[in-house]
């Protein structure tokens, strides 16, 4: 894997996986009052899916980040909407002896589907991994209406099918967005 | 998401749609297409297209229309392929109604309901049914695992049955509970549900929880109720909340 590098854009360093929240409740505050406890946030953070994975995407610049959030925004009713991430490092993940695998993701943007990984759900490693990062008050990154705004625009301008209204749902095949406006 | 594969097989059923709304979707149908044909017609029963060949993903998360004669009457480019795009992802929910999960929540009571909207009704009446057997979040559970696209949800919802007696409190509750806790997308049918359809309980609850998101589909649902509902606190409280948004950010200042 290669050396990380700071990504101001996510708050993080790069090459970072992160994991849509649907809500931020699920996640904030870390501490205090109101906080949800451990076994909440796996529950609604980290919850198995049909084939027993948590699907992450691994980003490792601002476009990755970009082209990911309008893909998952895809299968909602308009692309602006805003998205909760929460980012983990492929070290914290890994040194909780989560096994990360290479799959497909199945949205219009053949890009983004590329970036797509599976982590295998174990609920005592996940268990782990929510406690570190509780334990570090790991922040959710809102990816804006704004920023949703632009990269309508800069998708457009690579010719992504999720900006396209004519688009056959078969997905596009853009090797990579341009990296014409790296944040 | 899940990542499986999705085989497709073709099994083609006649059905039709009013506007947005399917009028009828037989348990039979539902229960094999992958792919149908279908008429399209618009709001005031003029057909839109004929012989509209969709397929879908039984994930939920894939449609496409494999054949549309864009010579049908009536039919003008824009507003045929609007509708077929909505009638595409209305599908996607007929398929995704299938899934062995909601089955296993709702039983019967989807299988055999006429039409999407009834199904939602079904849907929620599981939560409810969920919630006084004390496993609400076993329901939320399993609609989280649906990974059903709201897309195919909301068209279905349209402002045109603002009631206050159709739930009871009992029920608003259920449901702003159900959004407050399920995934976005299920989050974004429930909220359009509670907000165009829904008492002013339920709308009120509504409110309150979009005023944390931001988005144009936000700002859109949050107008009509501020133009629409028949409340005038619930107009001015979705004002309020749209006054709220600035450019960028949300009331919640995150």
């Amino acid at each position: 894997m290669s050396a990380t590098q700071p990504m101001p854009s996510l708050g993080f360093s790069a090459p970072a996986l992160v994991r849509k929240v649907d809500r931020p409740t699920f996640w904030r505050p870390t501490k205090g009052e109101g906080a949800p406890t451990i076994e909440q946030r796996l529950g609604n953070v980290f919850p198995r899916d049909d084939n027993g994975t948590v699907s992450v995407y691994l980003v490792s610049n601002y476009q990755d980040l970009q082209r990911v959030s309008l893909a998952y925004n895809s299968t909602r009713l308009n692309l602006t909407e805003e998205i909760q991430w929460l980012p983990l490092s492929l070290a914290e993940v890994q040194a909780e002896g989560i096994e990360i695998k290479t799959d497909l993701a199945e949205t219009v943007c053949g890009f983004a589907n590329r970036l797509h990984r599976s982590l295998i759900h174990d609920e005592e490693k996940f268990r782990r991994l929510t406690q570190r990062l509780v334990s570090e008050d790991r922040e959710l990154r809102k990816f804006r209406r704004g920023e949703l705004k632009s990269a309508i625009t800069k998708g457009e301008g690579d010719g992504c099918a999720v900006t396209r209204d004519d688009h056959d749902g078969s997905g596009c095949e853009c090797a990579s967005p341009a990296a014409s406006s790296a944040k | 998401m899940t990542q499986s594969s999705i085989s497709r097989s073709r099994s083609e059923s006649q059905a039709s749609a009013e506007g947005l709304r399917v009028h009828s979707l037989s348990p039979a149908v539902a229960n094999s297409f992958r792919s149908m044909s279908v008429t399209v017609y618009d709001s005031h029963a003029e057909m839109l297209a004929d012989d509209v060949v969709v397929e879908y993903s039984l994930s939920g998360r894939t449609a496409r229309t494999l054949k549309h004669d864009a010579d049908s009457p009536n039919s003008t480019r824009n507003t045929s392929e609007a509708w077929l795009k909505n009638l595409a992802n209305l599908y996607l929910k007929a398929g995704a109604c299938q899934r062995r999960e909601i089955r296993a929540l709702i039983g019967e009571r989807v299988e055999s309901a006429p039409d999407i909207s009834s199904a939602i009704s079904a849907i929620l009446e599981a939560c409810l049914a969920s919630k006084r057997a004390g496993r609400l979040q076993d329901a939320i559970d399993l609609l989280n695992a649906s990974n059903l696209s709201s897309m195919s949800i909301m068209p279905l919802l349209l402002p045109e049955k603002q009631t206050n007696d159709a739930l009871s409190s009992d029920r608003d509750f259920v449901l702003i509970q159900v959004a407050a806790q399920c995934n976005d997308l299920w989050s974004d049918a429930l909220l359009y549900h509670a907000m165009t359809g829904g008492t002013d309980a339920a709308c009120e609850g509504a409110i309150e929880q979009l005023s944390h998101r931001n988005g144009d589909w936000t700002r859109e649902i949050l107008e009509w109720a501020a133009n629409n509902r028949s409340s005038a606190i619930l107009r001015e409280l979705a004002r309020e909340c749209l006054n709220e948004f600035d450019d960028e950010g949300t009331s919640d200042g995150a």
